[in-house]
This record gives C-alpha cells, sequence and structure tokens, in this order.
C-alpha cells in the first residue's frame, strides 16, 4: 500500500513538471484612435485604447504586461509617463486597454518649439513572462488651443461660502460647498459630492449626497454647487468632489467643516402659550400671548416659515404683545407662518422656550 | 502709448466724469463711541443727524438689534435715540440697524453699525468660544488588516473669539482648530491636528488716520489678472487716511490650501510674497467711496518641491507684478466703469531650469449700465435691467501652459443682460474668444463664440390673481438654455491636426416649491456635444433629477433625493447611471433622544463601473443639555456600511473609487459640547 501511493505521488509531480505551460505571443499592438490632440495648459490629458491582439495556447491564464509608457519628440525619447508597470490579468487574444495621459509641461514646451507643435507618446507591450520581446505600439498627439480637443481639468478648487476651505456652522443652519474649475477642451464632466460624517476612526468613510453633470464647451471657468450640507448631528464633517469623467482629472482635496451645538439658543425649559390657537386668523393687533417665565426679563417672539426657519423677531419685555409692523412688514398675507416664544434671562441666556404653533394671517 | 492702452484710459476718464455726488451718514453712532467696545450691560444709543429724517417719517423707522425689532424698546430723546437691552449682552460682536419702511411698503436699510460688547473679563477682555468633542469605542467590524480600525478613537474641536482693547486701540482675535486620535485621508497611524483659520487684529482709532495690524487670514494682498487666488494667510498693516485713501503694506504666504497662487508662475509648496497696495478716493466729500484709483506692486519667491518631471531641489525662483486699476460708479448704480491692467515677471533671474524668465501682461476694461432701475410705488416691485460689456486679453504662451489658475490664453468679449421684474429673471449672456494670443506657430489659432439664456419665475407672474401663499404661488420655474460653437484656424505654416470644428448645446427646466411642510424640485438637463473629430462624433447626455424634503411633525424630517442619468456617445454608446438616497432626522424624545439615518445607492452601467451603497445610522442620547459655561455629554450608538467599488481594472490610472468589497463598523461615542465665555 505504502509503495502505491508512493508511485501514486511521483506520478503526481511527474505530471506537472510535464503538463504544457501557457504561451502567449503578442502579434500586433495599436493605438485607437492613432492620432489625437492634446490642449495646451499645465494638465493637459489625452485619452486612448491600446488593442493587443495575441496568440495564446495552453490552458493556464497568462497576463499582459506593460512598461510606463515614453514621449517621443522626432524620434527622441524625452519623457516617461507617470504611470507604473501595469500587468493586467486575463488572456483573451484581444485585450482593450483604456489608458487616460497626462503630458508633462517639459514635453508641451519641447513640442512647442517644433514647427507642427506634435510629439509621439508610445508603448511597448508583452507578456508574462515575456514569450518575445512585444510589440510597440504609437499615437502621434498634436498641441491645439484650449478650445481644441478633449475636455480637460486644469485647475479644482473646494471651498465652503466664505471662501475658506474650513467653516464652523451652527447646528440646523444651511451650508453649502462650491466646486470651482478651469476646463479646456469640450465634453462631460461626471462628478460626485460626497461627505463623511463625524467619523474619527480615520477610515474613509464617504458618502454620496448629490451627482453632477456638466457639459463642458470650449475653456471656460465654471462654478459647481452642492447641495445642502449636513448639519443635524454635531462634530467634524468632510467634504469632497469626486470626478468621474473626465478620467484621470486632478481630484480636489478633501475641505472640512465643524458643526456645533446651538441649545442656548432656546434654553432647556419650557414657555406656555396661550393664543391665537392653531389656524385662527390673525390680523396685524391680535394679541400674542403666554405664561411667564421665572427669571425672564425679556421674550422674543419668533415667525417661522414653513421650514421652521425664523423669518421676523420682536423683543419685547411683557407677556403679551401683537406683532410689531416692523415683523408684519416681512411677512405675507394672506399666508401661514409658524411662531414661537424665546424667554430670555438677565444673563442674556434663553431660559426655556415654547413648541412653534401656526397660525394664518389674513388680508391686510 | 498703443491704440489699446489710449482707448482704455479714455474709457475709464470717461467713468470718471460720469460719477455723481454722494449722501452722508442720516445717524451717528453715541454709545458706545466710534471704535469703542460697550460694557455687557450698558447702553446703546445714537443721534440723528439734524434734518436727515423729517419728523412725519419718523414713525415708519425702526431700531433691529442682533437681528430683533427692538422700536418698542428704545427711548427718543430729542434726536437721541437709547436702547437699554434688557437683558446683559453676551460679550462680541453686535449689530445694530436703522430701518426705514417706504410709502410703497418696503423696507430700506438707512444706518448700519457693528460694534463689540465686553467688559467682564481681565482689563476688559473676552473670550468666548465652543469645545466639542467625542470619545468612540468600537463594538465590532469586519474589516482586517491594515484596515483594521483601532477599537479606541476620539476628536475635539475648539473655535475661540477673543476681543480687548479701549477708545483707541482695540484687538480681536478668531481661531480654530481640531484633532483626530487618527488623520484623514487613510493615514491611520498618525494622530492629526489641524489648524483651520486664524487671525490676530489689532485696530487704532486716531484723529485722521485710522490703523490696521493684522496677522493670519485675512484678505489684503495683491490680486491681478495673472496671479490671484492667494490664501491670503500672513501679516498686514493698513492705514486709512481720512476718507482720501488707503495704504496696506503686507508680507504673505501666497500659496492656497487647494490650488496655487503661482507667484512665480508655477505650483510652489514654499512661497512667500510681499508689497504694498493703495487706494484713492477721488473727491470724497462729494463721491465717496464709489470713484478710485488703485495699485499694487509685490515680489515674491518660491521653491519648487519636484513634479515629477524636474529634479526635487531646484533653486529658488522669483516672482514680481504690479496692477493698477481704476473704477467709477454713479449714485443712482446705473452706471459703473472699470479699468485693470496688470503685469507680472516670473523668475526675472532665469535660476529656474524649467522654462525661462518671462513677463506677462493681461488688462480688462468692464462697463456697466442700467437703463431701467425703478421700483414701483404701487405693489412695492422692483425691476431692474444691467448691460455689461468686458473685454479682457489674458495669458500668454507661458502662462497658458504653466499657471492652472487662471483662463488659458484668450482674447474674450462678453456681453451680459440682467433683467428682473417681480419673480422674473431673465440672463443672457454672450462671448466670443480666441485663443493663441501670441501667435505661437506650433499652435492653431481657435476661435469660439457662445450663448446662454436662463429664465426663472413664479406662476404669479404671469396670472396676477395667484395667491402668492398657495401651492401655485409657492411654485418657481426655471428654464434656459446654451449655444456654443469653436471653430479652428490654421495657423500661418498650417496645421495639420484633425478638424475640431465643434458645437455643444444644452437646455434645462425646472421646478420647486416649498409649501406647508413640503420642499419639492424637479429639473431636467439635456446637453450634446457633436464634434468633427475621428471617434468623438456626439455625446449627448439627459439628466433627471428630483429632490424632495418632508416634515411630517416638527420632530421628524425626511429627504429623498433620487438622479437618472442616461448618456449616448460613439465611443461607450448607451450608459445609464442611477442614484438615490434617503436622509431622515428624527427626534424621538425633545431633548434627549434622537435617530439620523442615510441610505444611497449608485449604480452605473458604464465602463467606469463603480456601484455603491451606502447605509449610516446613529441613535443619541443627551446626558445633559449644554449651556454657556455648562457642558453638555451625550451617548450615542452609530453604525456604517458600505458596499461596492470599481470593476473595471483595465484602465490607466484606475479609476478613483470612495470604498472596496464590503465591511461595516458599529461605534460606541461619548459627545461633549461645551460653550464658553469670560
Amino acid at each position: 500500500m505504502k509503495i502505491l501511493k508512493t508511485l501514486f505521488a511521483a506520478f503526481l509531480l511527474l505530471s506537472v513538471f510535464c503538463a504544457a505551460p501557457a504561451m502567449a505571443q503578442v502579434s500586433n499592438a495599436q493605438a485607437v484612435p492613432d492620432e489625437t490632440t492634446v490642449n495646451l495648459g499645465p494638465s493637459g490629458t489625452f485619452t486612448i485604447s491600446w488593442i493587443v491582439d495575441r496568440n495564446i495556447n495552453g490552458a493556464n491564464s497568462v497576463d499582459l504586461r506593460s512598461l510606463p509608457g515614453r514621449f517621443l519628440i522626432n524620434g527622441v525619447p524625452v519623457a516617461t509617463s507617470p504611470s507604473t508597470r501595469r500587468v493586467f490579468p486575463g488572456d483573451p487574444k484581444t485585450m482593450r486597454v483604456v489608458e487616460t495621459v497626462r503630458v508633462p509641461q517639459l514635453v508641451m514646451r519641447r513640442a512647442l518649439q517644433q514647427t507642427q507643435g506634435l510629439f509621439e507618446y508610445e508603448r511597448d507591450f508583452d507578456d508574462v513572462p515575456p514569450f518575445n520581446a512585444g510589440v510597440t505600439a504609437n499615437v502621434t498627439v498634436r498641441t491645439t488651443g484650449g478650445m481644441g480637443g478633449p475636455v480637460s481639468l486644469s485647475r479644482i478648487e473646494l471651498m465652503f461660502s466664505n471662501g475658506s476651505s474650513f467653516t464652523t456652522v451652527m447646528r440646523e443652519s444651511n451650508l453649502t460647498a462650491k466646486a470651482v474649475i478651469n476646463s479646456s477642451g469640450s465634453g462631460r464632466l461626471d462628478a460626485v459630492w460626497e461627505v463623511s460624517d463625524a467619523n474619527p476612526d480615520g477610515s474613509a468613510f464617504y458618502r454620496p449626497i448629490r451627482n453632477v453633470t456638466r457639459m463642458l464647451a470650449a475653456q471656460q471657468r465654471i462654478t459647481v454647487e452642492s447641495p445642502p450640507l449636513p448639519t443635524t448631528s454635531d462634530g467634524r464633517v468632510n467634504v469632497r468632489f469626486r470626478i468621474k469623467e473626465p478620467l484621470n482629472a486632478v481630484q480636489p482635496p478633501v475641505i472640512t467643516y465643524f458643526v456645533t451645538g446651538k441649545e442656548g439658543e432656546r434654553g432647556t425649559g419650557k414657555l406656555q402659550t396661550m393664543g391665537p390657537a392653531g389656524e385662527q386668523p390673525v390680523a396685524g393687533n391680535t394679541t400674542f400671548k403666554w405664561k411667564p417665565v421665572k427669571g425672564a426679563v425679556a421674550y422674543r417672539l419668533q415667525v417661522l416659515d414653513s421650514a421652521n426657519s425664523v423669518i421676523a423677531s420682536q423683543l419685547v419685555r411683557v407677556t403679551e404683545s401683537p406683532l410689531s409692523a416692523f415683523v408684519l412688514g416681512q411677512l405675507q398675507a394672506p399666508a401661514s407662518y409658524r411662531w414661537r416664544v424665546v424667554a430670555i434671562g438677565e444673563d442674556g441666556n434663553a431660559l426655556a422656550s415654547s413648541e412653534t404653533r401656526s397660525f394664518r394671517l389674513k388680508s391686510r | 502709448m498703443s491704440t489699446k492702452r489710449a482707448l482704455f484710459t479714455g474709457v475709464l476718464l470717461a467713468g470718471l466724469a460720469c460719477a455723481l455726488p454722494a449722501r452722508a451718514d442720516v445717524a451717528a453712532l453715541t454709545s458706545p463711541a466710534p471704535g469703542g467696545m460697550l460694557a455687557v450691560d450698558g447702553n446703546i444709543s445714537f443721534t440723528i443727524r439734524d434734518g436727515a429724517i423729517s419728523p412725519d417719517r419718523l414713525n415708519n423707522v425702526f431700531v433691529q438689534f442682533d437681528g430683533d425689532d427692538v422700536t418698542s424698546l428704545v427711548a427718543m430723546n430729542g434726536l437721541t435715540v437709547t436702547y437699554d437691552p434688557p437683558q446683559r449682552l453676551s460679550p462680541g460682536e453686535h449689530r445694530l440697524l436703522l430701518v426705514e419702511k417706504l410709502p410703497d411698503g418696503t423696507f430700506k436699510g438707512l444706518q448700519t453699525w457693528v460694534f463689540r460688547v465686553g467688559g467682564g473679563g481681565i482689563a476688559g477682555t473676552t473670550v468666548e468660544g465652543t469645545f466639542q468633542g467625542q470619545y468612540r469605542y468600537l463594538l465590532a467590524d469586519n474589516l482586517i488588516g491594515d484596515e483594521k480600525v483601532k477599537p479606541h478613537s476620539g476628536n475635539a474641536a475648539l473655535t475661540a473669539n477673543a476681543a480687548a482693547g479701549g477708545q483707541t486701540w482695540d484687538t480681536t482675535a478668531t481661531f480654530n482648530g481640531f484633532f483626530d486620535s487618527k488623520s484623514e485621508n487613510n493615514q491611520p497611524d498618525e494622530d492629526h491636528f489641524m489648524l483651520g483659520e486664524y487671525l490676530l487684529s489689532m485696530r487704532h482709532q486716531g484723529d485722521s488716520v485710522n490703523t490696521w495690524l493684522r496677522a493670519g487670514n485675512h484678505d489684503t494682498g495683491v490680486a491681478n489678472l495673472l496671479v490671484d487666488q492667494y490664501m491670503r494667510r500672513g501679516a498686514s498693516a493698513q492705514f486709512d487716511i481720512g476718507q482720501w485713501a488707503t495704504l496696506t503694506g503686507f508680507a504673505q504666504d501666497p500659496a492656497r490650501a487647494i490650488g496655487n497662487g503661482n507667484v512665480t508662475g508655477f505650483a510652489r509648496e514654499e512661497q512667500r510674497a510681499q508689497g504694498v497696495t493703495a487706494r484713492a478716493y477721488a473727491m470724497p466729500d462729494t463721491y465717496g467711496k464709489r470713484v478710485f484709483a488703485e495699485a499694487g506692486f509685490y515680489d515674491g519667491e518660491g521653491r519648487q518641491q519636484g513634479d515629477g518631471t524636474v529634479p526635487a531641489t531646484n533653486p529658488s525662483e522669483e516672482g514680481d507684478g504690479w496692477v493698477v486699476a481704476a473704477e467709477a460708479q454713479s449714485l443712482d448704480d446705473k452706471k459703473n466703469i472699470r479699468g485693470e491692467f496688470s503685469e507680472a515677471n516670473f523668475d526675472e533671474d532665469g535660476s529656474g531650469v524649467v522654462v525661462q524668465s518671462n513677463r506677462e501682461a493681461a488688462w480688462r476694461a468692464r462697463l456697466q449700465y442700467a437703463p431701467i432701475a425703478t421700483l414701483s410705488h404701487e405693489d412695492g416691485s422692483a425691476e431692474k435691467w444691467l448691460l455689461q460689456a468686458l473685454y479682457q486679453r489674458v495669458g500668454t504662451f507661458y502662462r497658458s501652459i504653466t499657471n492652472a489658475g487662471l483662463p488659458l490664453d484668450e482674447n474674450r468679449v462678453t456681453l451680459t443682460s440682467q433683467y428682473t421684474k417681480d419673480t422674473l429673471a431673465f440672463t443672457t449672456e454672450g462671448y466670443f474668444v480666441e485663443n493663441n494670443t501670441d501667435d505661437v506657430v506650433a499652435l492653431p489659432t481657435d476661435r469660439g463664440r457662445g450663448l446662454a439664456a436662463q429664465l426663472t419665475l413664479t406662476p404669479a407672474f404671469l396670472w396676477k390673481d395667484t395667491d402668492a401663499a398657495s401651492f401655485l404661488g409657492r411654485s418657481v420655474w426655471n428654464a434656459g438654455g446654451s449655444y456654443a460653437h469653436e471653430w479652428r484656424h490654421e495657423t500661418p505654416l498650417g496645421f495639420g491636426g484633425p478638424g475640431l470644428d465643434q458645437d455643444t448645446w444644452s437646455a434645462n427646466a425646472g421646478w420647486t416649491v416649498a409649501y406647508d411642510r413640503w420642499n419639492l424640485s424637479l429639473g431636467h438637463t439635456w446637453s450634446e456635444f457633436d464634434s468633427e473629430a475621428t471617434g468623438i462624433n456626439y455625446t449627448r447626455s439627459n439628466f433627471t433629477e428630483l429632490a424632495a424634503s418632508w416634515m411630517p411633525s416638527d420632530r421628524f424630517t425626511i429627504t429623498p433625493t433620487a438622479q437618472i442619468q442616461v448618456t449616448k456617445d460613439k465611443i461607450q454608446h448607451t450608459t445609464q447611471q442611477y442614484f438615490a438616497g434617503i436622509d431622515t432626522a428624527w427626534t424621538v424624545i425633545p431633548d434627549k433622544l434622537t435617530h439620523t439615518f442615510h441610505w444611497s445607492s449608485v449604480f452605473d452601467d458604464g465602463t467606469a463601473s463603480d456601484n455603491q451603497q451606502v447605509v449610516s445610522t446613529e441613535l443619541a442620547w443627551q446626558l445633559n443639555q449644554p449651556a454657556y459655561n455648562t457642558p453638555g455629554f451625550a451617548l450615542a450608538l452609530s453604525g456604517d456600511y458600505e458596499r461596492g467599488g470599481p470593476v473595471n481594472t483595465a484602465v490607466i490610472p484606475p479609476i478613483p473609487s470612495a470604498t472596496k468589497d464590503e465591511n461595516y463598523k458599529v461605534f460606541l461615542s461619548l459627545k461633549v459640547t461645551a460653550p464658553f465665555g469670560f
């Protein structure tokens, strides 16, 4: 029995060593299109597809490999692409690799010194492991003015409305960010606004809050505003504008805001209102009443809209008052509003506040 | 002098001649004294200038303090008005506003004063701010290896404002910053402290000269057509010489936190700049500050840190420049003219190795005219029509290739029309632009033109009987479109590249309404790009967006969002992308228990597959409410879940993505909020 096992193992080992390895040979490679353009600018890019044909024998997978691409002017290499060596897994006979190339400023400048303002970009393709010397494919690239060629983003800046990359806001306040983008060429911008809620664990947990798509024409500077950013919870929030199209666009850094509490504005106590009640029509001389709060030296009578944003506010010393002429002047009639009262202590802090109640302002 | 510069100068002089006299203040603040600080229990008073407000108008004048109407609480003695606040005022900045109700029922601001309150601390010093922080304990996750989250983490933030001073000198300081137990941007092994913004400001009130000394984040520095976008962090000294002039000297870090300032013509990590700016007002007694000329000069240097194409040890490079500008505006706001000329020198001594030294110039002229600017006394509505013409020539070969901060190399003419009446707003813009202003032989000279129009109105504008408070009356409609065409003109030696004549079209329409407890918006944008370039031919996109917010009760808000995008193009054929999200905020027990929830999903069936699902939720229990000088604490249980990521690997470089695979995390947190002041 032991001899049989030994023979079986030896047979297996022999089979492994004798198995025919997978063979592949790159037979052809070409760039599609084989001639393109790049916008003059600090971050000119172009996108091409490399179509690579291979002869494959054997059952195992053979990966395709390419070293960093080269920029040539008059046949002389002047720079290499910043991308590292790439290995593309899989073994289809024809592989398609899409590449977006960022052209270094040095190459752009030297190309412009030539009469025709062009350069070549080439790549070598072979297999892993290599079975032959590989095949080289290239694309001719011409520089153009800012309006030609595919869309390219030369500058992206994120900021809040105060122009800063950092801000502090009160809870439940309105806050938006904006991205200011310089572009050249023409094409589509696809991006997504994302926020990372107060998350001190260091992980990049971003959640999308709005997709953005814009068609960019010629060179231009556009501003893309974010939707309202979440301010319901205290803490730090990161905001980013992740660009999906054009590929290889510069990804702007993260900007940060901090949400801080505002409990002090309404106090912790309860204040009881006495009228007007519900949807009772209110005229200009209708008196708003509430019960006194111990320690209060003044009361803030606030009128709010349907989104609970304060439209107008008046300060009184007593526990009843009609809406002042100034407050009434801020309101439309007829229309429905809400109101509440906040009691203010001698030290200026809010002592208590009422529930928000509705009223309907009659025509004047 | 060239013809263009002569024209430019002529236009400026014409603008100066168009300006009209200015008006004076209607009242003067007497307590606190100008530049002074009010005690926390002090009274506020101001004196109305004799004859500035006729007695019959006084009944229609209101006093607003920090957003509250306090008219019923003020006392008037002669022309002096005094407000004795019933409560002690909080230390810090406060705002007093004098408002008049016009016969047509609208309100007009007459005067605004901003002053500080202090006096409770050391020698008139006040400090106020908020400290917030949280400690988090990881209850569970499914992460492995390097992605694993440490069990203990926390963050803290501090915002603070301080003020001190008296009648002549006063000082303010602001600061904010925060600390994370782990760094942002996936650097989990490093603690991270981030300084937000800070500013130390000192002001001296003199008899004829006011002096400002500032250090930190502020808006002083040279900004011109060639070098702008400064972060403006540095130090400055500003002197306001009566109503006649302002002179400012500054030293600053011109680099922005995001982007670059390019004082040397390149993005540099280490930059500094210093310079002087001056603004002089023409006949201020008559014209106020409506007519002025300004000039500035700066000088700076920066050091290259390496951008992949040059060594990281480059010598520093210099940059300097200057700007002159003039602006004039008529008192009726109907006419405005501004001209600006800038020049910049980059790397003057040629020590840089990337490109040679270079001198650039740019100029811009802007004319504004409002044929209509009326206020209807019947219904209080306003009508305004503003026309603007702008010409600029900025950019050259050098800047176009190296400076990302500004539009590319161009001559541009822009004509804009903005018309508003009631709820109607109609804006149109047309432009003509030409590239390659330096006629570089190797470059084609491209030209483009475009038109855009946008309309916004409410139904009440069309149907006067519409109830403004009704669902229809609160609706806002918008529609617009744009067209752009670019075409190529050959260079003298000919250009062998493909033709790039191209057209871009777009049209949009939308509707929004805020009614009762609903906010709704629906919009659609169609756009198409047609090009003669091989392989691109056309891209057509349809983008629909629906966003809503509903507050079924004062304690519960739900916000759903949905987007659908269908794109068809020559290369990728038809692709669809869908986005859906829901956010909720629920006060389960007032002042005690709150719950927030988020779900969003992105599905993209195009080549850039990036399907993603995210869920996050938090349940927070407020142990005690924070109040002034009393910290509040809360306990929270939260969870994050995410799934998705890119599937396309045959792309160079790989598509950036927010997430990979699938993971979840559950935390227990202790939060603290502490507003303070002394």
